[in-house]
């Protein structure tokens, strides 16, 4: 661990000091060659990145997170990341793999981690049809923040919708055709195989199960138009579509539906029991993109989950939760504490748990002719709770392959609303990437 | 006294010299009608003029290299390699190969619909074309430029001695910018100073073109594209052009399918 830290900081030095901004010399001489393409390519990003997180003890997530005896009103947090992706071509055959190295460390822990999160063959002997075996990322739908019809992936963060995610094995085909009228422009077919046993995808839901599920994507009228479909299996059966449209050069339109059949959620009933509620409940998501004159760009989403809880169940749960802390704390047995933390895991500590929310995003790139700079704000608001989250960030792009990153993060709501109860009230990040 | 062998090899090697001499005498006679003689581009309509122009640039479907350098008062400098490939009117594919922080993006264009493929995104979204997908002056339109006849008609024209002055109006309001101000070099085509405007009469850039350049299959065009802009008052923006060929292309190519593999394409 000591010597990680040194490495990360020895090579964040480096980074600094050497990489610093771009040669300030105007090298005159236009020639341009063009790279030759190579059988086999290398890439990545090394990332460090810094957290400062101050804690609200008396929220109600706080004692199912950290100890209740140290009473931390701080924490901080450090890590750093290792992100290498190769691709290898054979003749129409190629191989891709993204691998993952992580170290991180705050006041109370450290951990190391390494995961391939890709890693798959693609035979493909013409731009109409693709095949691909192994592990990989599948992205379905239109949304930015939450995307209702990602049948086939683990869950986005909607405070950073680009990170990386692990992949899932599968075999999955693509068909697409062209066509050269105004009405019909294109369409593809999509089918995708996830099996599940106790050597694959385990992690992807119920084993043993095979989870065909099929997109049929088209391109209508200048409208992409994508339906989907997931078989019952592994995971709750669900059908979806989704849309996306540019209504004029500068403002786009997108949503998404799903409809999750015999859908199994946990849930705390009155009686403070775990039962598990079986429905049919539909997902949606409306959005728009929008640029100004000004160049600022706006996003706005809203999400609803028919899956989620309504205020009173997450309230009931909250209560519960508090409950079994007191209990604990004047002498009683842990059981209820480790059923909170459990339900927590499994359900109501979910990204986004309950129904109704709403996403909206300005950010400016190059403001006061700074180039390379992109200021951006943006809010996640819990419609059923009035609780939400603000986060201003400063992106910077003008040294040479290095990204700067600062963020902060402040959660605002009542001690019994979702971001009322999470343990952190604010949060300030930098992060650095060096791409290579 | 030379060799009856000599005298042979000095015979061969005249006749070979004359007889490159007339094939280039041929060859040259034959090209005269393609080079636009002055009488023969004041006799042209003004949408053929135009359509002239963009033939200049490049074949109607083709692939190219081009390299964005963005340049910033202080001499700090950003370059982005992009590979490029167009079919017909509306249909556009760029992906970027370098630097290593955008490698791998793609941004599709047809017609006045485009999107954008961010590897970490990991599917196309949709975006604007008046957005900056690189920082700086240039934009997404600047990047995906269509054939200018696709997307402006000519107003106004002016032949003069040394140049052609075209006055372009935005066919739709999709396009990014409303009016350009094109100046033309009568002998190759091709043009040599663009301005463009806003819907108020405000100069957004000035495009200058820079460097003919023979690239074969008979595109010979400029190879430097030099932008500026008011509105980024010491900022230059250059395009440089390489391996630009006429390529025909399935229309599959042109999908979001296959964005994420646009890297195929390269031979």
């Amino acid at each position: 661990m000591k010597m990680a830290r040194s490495i990360c900081l020895l090579y964040w030095l480096a980074s600094v000091t050497f990489v610093g901004a771009d040669d300030g010399a105007v090298d005159e001489d236009w020639d341009f060659t063009p790279p030759a393409p190579r059988p086999f390519e290398v890439g990545g990003y090394l990332e460090f990145k810094g957290e400062y997180l101050r804690l609200d003890r008396e929220a109600a997530f706080y004692p199912l997170t950290y100890s209740t005896d140290e009473q931390r009103g701080e924490l901080r947090r450090g890590s750093a990341l290792l992100e290498l992706k190769a691709e290898y071509k054979l003749g129409a055959v190629r191989f891709h793999a993204t691998g993952q190295s992580s170290v991180s460390w705050d006041d109370l822990d450290s951990a190391e981690e390494t995961r391939l999160l890709t890693g798959y063959a693609s035979y493909s002997p013409g731009p109409t049809f693709a095949i691909d075996v192994g592990k990989r990322v599948l992205r379905w739908g239109t949304g930015y923040a939450w995307n209702p019809v990602a049948f086939l992936e683990r869950l986005k963060d909607p405070l950073d919708p680009g990170l990386s995610r692990e992949g899932f094995v599968m075999v999955s085909a693509g068909w697409t055709r062209s066509f050269a009228g105004d009405t019909l422009q294109s369409v593809g077919l999509h089918p995708v195989v996830v099996p599940s046993n106790d050597d694959i995808n385990r992690d992807f839901g119920e084993r043993n199960r095979v989870n065909p599920a099929l997109r049929l994507s088209a391109l209508v009228r200048d409208t992409d138009v994508d339906l989907l479909a997931l078989s019952e299996g592994s995971r709750a059966g669900k059908a979806g579509m989704a849309l996306a449209r540019n209504v004029t050069s500068n403002f786009e339109i997108h949503a998404e539906w799903a409809r999750v059949f015999n859908d199994a959620r946990p849930l705390l009933d009155a009686d403070g029991r775990a039962v598990e509620e079986v429905q049919d409940a539909n997902r949606f998501l409306a959005g728009l993109r929008y640029l100004t004159h000004r160049e600022t760009t706006v996003i706005l989403e809203y999400y609803r989950d028919e899956t989620g809880y309504s205020r009173d169940e997450f309230e009931r749960y909250i209560d519960f939760t508090r409950d079994a802390v007191e209990k604990h704390d004047a002498g009683g047995d842990d059981a209820d504490v480790r059923r909170a933390r459990s339900l927590r895991r499994d359900a109501y500590g979910a990204q986004n748990p309950m129904r109704n929310y709403l996403y909206a995003r300005v950010s400016h790139p190059e403001p006061f002719d700074i180039l390379y700079f992109t200021p951006a704000l943006f809010t996640i608001v819990n419609l059923d709770d009035a609780s939400f989250q603000v986060v201003p960030e400063m992106r910077y792009t003008g040294y040479r392959e290095l990204e700067l990153r600062l963020r902060a993060a402040f959660l605002s709501g009542s001690s019994q609303s979702e971001f009322g109860v999470r343990p952190t009230d604010q949060r300030v990040e930098l992060r650095v990437r060096h791409y290579f | 006294m030379p060799t009856s062998k000599t005298r042979f090899q000095f015979l061969a090697a005249h006749y070979r010299s004359i007889m490159k001499t007339t094939v280039a005498i041929l060859i040259w006679l034959l090209l005269i009608p393609s080079v636009p003689a002055l009488a023969d581009v004041e006799s042209l309509d003004d949408e053929e003029l135009l359509k002239r122009v963009d033939r200049a640039l490049q074949p109607e479907s083709f692939e190219m290299y081009r390299k964005l350098i963005n340049i910033e008062p202080d001499g700090r400098r950003r370059e982005y390699t992009l590979y490029t490939v167009r079919k017909g009117r509306d249909r556009m594919l760029a992906l970027f190969l370098e630097p290593p922080s955008e490698r791998g993006r793609s941004t599709l264009r047809l017609g006045d619909n485009m999107w954008l493929y961010i590897p970490d995104v990991g599917r196309p979204i949709r975006t604007t074309s008046l957005q900056s997908v690189v920082g700086g002056i240039f934009s997404n339109a600047d990047i995906m430029q269509l054939d200018y006849h696709v997307e402006y008609k000519v107003e106004d024209r002016e032949d003069g001695d040394d140049h052609i002055e075209l006055q372009l109006r935005a066919r739709t309001r999709e396009v990014a910018y409303d009016r350009l101000v094109m100046r033309v070099d009568p002998e190759t085509l091709t043009p040599t100073v663009i301005e463009a405007y806003t819907a108020t009469d405000m100069l957004i850039k000035t495009l200058r073109f820079h460097d003919i350049k023979d690239f074969g299959d008979g595109i010979v065009r400029p190879s430097r594209m030099e932008t500026t802009s008011p509105l980024h008052e010491g900022y230059r923006a250059i395009m440089l052009f390489a391996e630009i060929r006429p390529r025909e292309l399935q229309e599959e190519v042109f999908t979001q399918d296959f964005m994420p593999r646009a890297n195929e394409l390269r031979e």
